[in-house]
């Protein structure tokens, strides 16, 4: 069953008299029990697309198209109704959001006040008893419901947050970066969580975030997103695949983004870095977004923006003019 | 040591008094307990362990930020851990420092100019040079044209090039030692490489040997000459970077990189102890799969292993396990 389709998103900023597509066209879908990984650089609209699925774009942004969270669709929805479905059916991690737990509230009450908010008839002994699951489920000690966040680690109240996050059953998770500000430890740790309670609760997870290597290891597809759109995606096996044989990432900001980060299983050499900027997107692009960083670059793609189209089979697309399809 | 050192750490602890807990005597929390280490000229040297192991009370022992509670920090002919006033000055002139945050360690009211020639008015470098230096740090960071970023503001710069200026400002004054506290975790990956690569520049160009801080192994793989790595106040495994990664031989070391490598889903459980609670015997030993599957040796409980050479290897590698022949 699909849980999330989003169809031609855009998503518009207004800055004064000017204005920016920092989501342009973007398509993806979440199954049931699925997890998407969303990748690319600052500024390539992978918040901003996350924000727009439960309606959390700040005043100045209007997205168009559509979003369908369980058949039902978020883009114009009012604020109240927005609000019956967050925490219900959709839950948002945001970046850094173990420090968005309030300092003086002990965790069972933070966790307790979403099942108060959405489900007001239910019981406080079952509510605190939820509580307790939840802990237990993201593998804090239930003993230490009655602790304030300053007396966990980052990555303990990563992990109460999450436990929030889930405390009204929804279906669809969405993580902003939940590890990026973790030591590794703590980050495989999260990471093999979300992983385990995706698999076992049947939940979504869209997981965004620059680190490859978090994405290879939770996701089964990975969207990578430039400049507002997405140039490549596919399963995560071909795209993001161990060692170069298996790697068959076809668009060479994809390849780009990969050889930016070191790997254990590679060679001992410093990442290359990526020469120059993301385009300015407040000026019309006419040809491919990446033409000005692209090492392969021709004629066709400063005149034509290339599209979506598979590489091979259904599964995996490329939007490079160079890969796939008929031209070579 | 043959070559020729800018630093010589031995023995260094640095304890803080810890709080009292109800009916419990006061504690002391040994953040630094007991390390050693040497940094050659031109050499990277790079420490890694997870967020609390005391690897950043390391590096703010040697810049005299915090005072060591013993040992010694020889340079110079001086013991750093000891000495102050003009001799404390003088030496801090040799030794500089970056922080992991670009957009909280640069003064959002001053330009560029101002924060780069700040050291050389400190260290009473004349007026008629501080202008040529400023711009020459600026060009080795290259930061260009040097003349027009100099004029800029912090919040006109991306969080890459705030750390160029970060680095500028550390290597006005020619230092010996740079000691770089998690310079590239707040980076996104395509500026990340950039500035790894600008620091293995400024070594091979100006002779500057770096203590580098990081809990991201791979980064300290293909950056570091050799490696350190530290767990709770302790360094327990070191050596050549290649080797280390290669040929890992104790057993926190190995759960490190197989995190880090991201193979499979399996994670080291549970979190560093306390530094106030330090474990008897082997520090490591209550998360230790070796001792867990050595059916929980007497001795790990009993005796704190020290560093010792590992004999099949190259000279310089040591490790800190009681059953280091057997982790191969």
């Amino acid at each position: 069953m699909t849980l999330l389709e989003i169809k031609d998103l855009c998503v518009d900023y207004t800055v004064g008299a000017d204005s920016l597509r920092a989501v342009d066209q973007v398509s993806i879908s979440v199954a049931a029990g699925e997890a998407v990984g969303i990748a690319g650089e600052s500024g390539c609209g992978k918040t901003t697309l996350g924000l727009a699925v439960p309606g959390l774009l700040p005043a100045n942004a209007t997205p168009t198209g559509s979003v369908q969270l369980l058949g039902e669709e978020m883009i114009g929805r009012s604020e109240d109704d927005l609000n019956e479905l967050r925490w219900t059916k959709v839950s948002f991690i945001f970046q850094g959001a173990m420090n968005a737990l309030n300092p003086v509230h002990r965790i069972d009450r933070q966790i307790l006040e979403p099942i108060r908010t959405h489900e007001p008839n239910t019981a406080s002994t079952a509510a605190k008893e939820r509580v307790s699951q939840l802990l237990e489920l993201v593998g804090v000690s239930p003993s230490r419901a009655r602790s304030f966040p300053h007396e966990f680690s980052g990555g303990m109240r990563q992990r109460v947050m999450i436990a929030m996050a889930l405390a009204c059953r929804p279906s669809l998770l969405i993580a902003d970066e939940p590890t990026t500000a973790l030591d590794v430890i703590s980050q495989s740790q999260i990471l093999s969580l979300l992983g385990d309670l995706q698999r076992e609760q049947q939940l979504g997870l869209l997981l965004i975030s620059h680190d490859l290597a978090a994405i290879r290891r939770t996701c089964d597809r990975v969207v990578v997103m430039y400049a507002g759109v997405v140039v490549e995606t596919g399963p995560t096996a071909v795209i993001l695949g161990r060692g170069t044989e298996q790697r068959t990432a076809a668009h060479p900001y994809t390849q780009a983004l990969i050889k930016a980060h070191p790997d254990l299983a590679g060679e001992r050499v410093l990442a290359q870095a990526l020469p120059g900027h993301p385009p300015d997107l407040s000026i019309p692009i006419k040809g491919c977004r990446f033409y000005d960083r692209c090492s392969v670059r021709e004629s066709i793609c400063h005149e034509v923006a290339p599209t979506l189209r598979p590489v091979a089979g259904t599964a995996h697309l490329a939007a490079c003019h160079l890969v796939g399809g008929d031209v070579t | 040591m043959t070559v020729e050192s800018v630093v010589e750490v031995s023995d260094l602890k640095v304890y803080f008094p810890g709080r009292r807990s109800s009916g419990q005597a006061k504690s002391l929390v040994r953040a630094v307990d007991g390390v050693s280490f040497a940094i050659a000229k031109g050499e990277i040297l790079a420490l890694v362990g997870e967020s609390g192991c005391g690897k950043s009370t390391i590096a703010a022992a040697i810049m005299r930020l915090v005072a060591p509670t013993a040992g010694r920090i020889a340079s110079g002919g001086v013991d750093l851990a000891t000495v102050n006033g003009s001799a404390l000055r003088r030496a801090r002139r040799r030794f500089q420092m970056i922080f992991q945050d670009p957009f909280g360690s640069l003064d959002p009211r001053q330009t560029v100019y101002e924060t780069v020639v700040e050291p050389l008015v400190i260290h009473g470098v004349p007026a008629e040079e501080r202008r040529t230096r400023v711009l020459e740090a600026l060009e080795f960071a290259q930061l260009l044209p040097p003349e027009r970023l100099a004029q800029r503001y912090p919040h006109e710069l991306s969080g890459g090039q705030r750390q160029r200026v970060a680095i500028a400002a550390a290597v006005v004054l020619r230092p010996d030692l740079v000691v770089a506290d998690e310079p590239v975790s707040m980076l996104d990956v395509s500026a990340r490489a950039g500035i790894l690569s600008l620091m293995v520049d400024l070594r091979d160009r100006l002779g500057i040997s770096y203590l580098f801080i990081t809990h991201d192994l791979s980064v300290a793989w293909v950056l570091a000459d050799r490696i350190a790595v530290v767990y709770l106040g302790r360094i327990v495994e070191i050596g050549s970077a290649a080797e280390l990664v290669a040929a890992p031989r104790h057993p926190y070391t190995q759960a490190l990189l197989e995190v880090t490598r991201g193979d499979g889903h399996r994670t080291l459980p549970g979190e560093t102890p306390s530094a106030a609670a330090i474990p008897t015997g082997c520090r490591f030993h209550p998360r230790c799969p070796k001792y867990r599957l050595l059916n929980e040796p007497s001795q790990c409980r009993e005796v704190d292993p020290v560093l010792t050479e590992t004999a099949t290897t190259l000279v310089g590698h040591q490790s800190a396990c009681h059953f280091v022949e057997e982790n191969q």
